[in-house]
């Protein structure tokens, strides 16, 4: 069983000797009972993403980051510190959120309807962990490099008399590429909160093909520069992913009720 | 005796009955769970989970360890090493026997 190519080669002789035997439909018989043991023991994976609460987590995450960012520039100059201070809050508020979410649907929404279970967290998973930060921090630095012109012509358009020629409200074609990759990257994101969960709800397959052209749409349809493009797009992403979160936890309550306490 | 009833002659008998087999398949799993979770999932009832669960253990197959969570009590089930090691050779037997 653990190694894979001996299970393939014993496969492959199981195959020949059911054909030999003509016990083809035995054979057949028989994989399907492994199939339904291997979908028992993955059934309670299900539990880390049935009741929404990552999707809202994740949504609460990307919706401070746009409300922070909104909040810079909307909020005026007569409020002083208080704009960088409302600022900085609803930054540190979308970094909680997933982390807090994830803890308070645990004990207070699964926990007493479904039951307590714990994963095992084998070496596979430490390793998924370790290659998403790798390949998360490659992509921030390329991101960084790709975006650095744009960022710069943003922030001489902000001083007065740069004696640049700043050129608000235009974006370059790399960063409207970029922008425009948010989408495929939070759809891909979004399947993989929803793996099982799917299932249960085909209207999810339409969210994420709304998260995935939206932020394309915005691009092309929004005038302005990275930043200013960037800020309805994570609204939007935000905002999606927040909605679908909380239907399917409105569901999971509609449909989970806690167990009813022993008569005396 | 032909090899194919010989395979099947050799299935371990406290897995190999279907409430056990969802039991153990469901544990093998997760790192553990409580009692509650096995009863949702199963959809048995408390009983009959209960008397499978003893038989379980009995063959030193599932730990049972009571516990408090706040004020709650609580029973936190899990599969042992050996529990495991019976679980993965009784698939591979399943699929020999066929």
């Amino acid at each position: 069983m653990k190694n894979p190519i001996a299970a393939f080669v014993r496969l492959v002789r199981t195959i020949e000797r059911a054909k030999r035997e003509g016990r083809t439909s035995e054979l057949v018989r028989a994989a399907r009972e492994q199939a339904k043991l291997q979908k028992l023991m993955q059934r309670p994976r299900r539990y880390e993403t049935i009741n929404g609460t990552g999707e809202m987590g994740w949504g609460l995450f990307i919706l401070c980051m746009a409300l922070a960012s909104y909040a810079s520039v909307i909020l005026p100059d007569s409020m002083g510190p208080w704009r960088s201070g409302i600022s900085g809050l609803l930054f540190i508020g979308g970094m909680c959120a997933m982390p807090v979410c994830l803890w308070a649907s645990k004990k207070f929404v699964t926990e007493p309807r479904v039951g307590y279970v714990a994963f095992r967290r084998g070496k596979a998973w430490w390793l998924g962990i370790i290659i998403a930060v790798v390949v998360g921090g490659m992509v921030s630095l390329i991101l960084s490099r790709l975006l650095r012109p744009e960022m710069i012509r943003a922030a001489q358009s902000q001083i007065p008399n740069a004696g640049v020629a700043a050129v608000p409200g235009i974006m370059s074609p790399t960063a409207k590429i970029i922008l425009a990759g948010f989408g495929p990257l939070n759809a891909v994101f979004y399947l993989m909160m929803n793996a099982v969960s799917i299932k249960e709800h085909r209207w999810k397959w339409l969210v994420m093909v709304l998260i995935l052209l939206g932020p394309m749409g915005i691009c092309f349809m929004v005038p302005g520069s990275f930043i200013e493009v960037s800020r309805p797009v994570m609204l939007f992403l935000g905002l999606m992913a927040l909605c679908s979160g909380v239907v399917t936890l409105g569901w999971f309550l509609r449909h989970h009720q806690p167990p009813a306490p022993e008569a005396a | 005796m032909n090899e194919q009833l010989r395979a099947i002659s050799e299935l371990d008998r406290v897995i190999h009955e279907p409430g056990r087999l969802m039991i153990v398949a469901l544990l093998a799993g997760v790192k553990e769970c409580d009692f509650l979770f096995l009863l949702h999932e199963t959809e048995m009832n408390k009983g009959n989970l209960s008397s499978h669960l003893a038989r379980l253990e009995e063959a030193g197959y599932v730990e049972i360890e009571k516990t408090y969570r706040g004020k709650v009590p609580m029973t936190l089930l899990r599969l042992t090493r050996n529990g495991r090691t019976v679980f993965d050779e009784y698939r591979e037997r399943l699929m020999a026997a066929f």
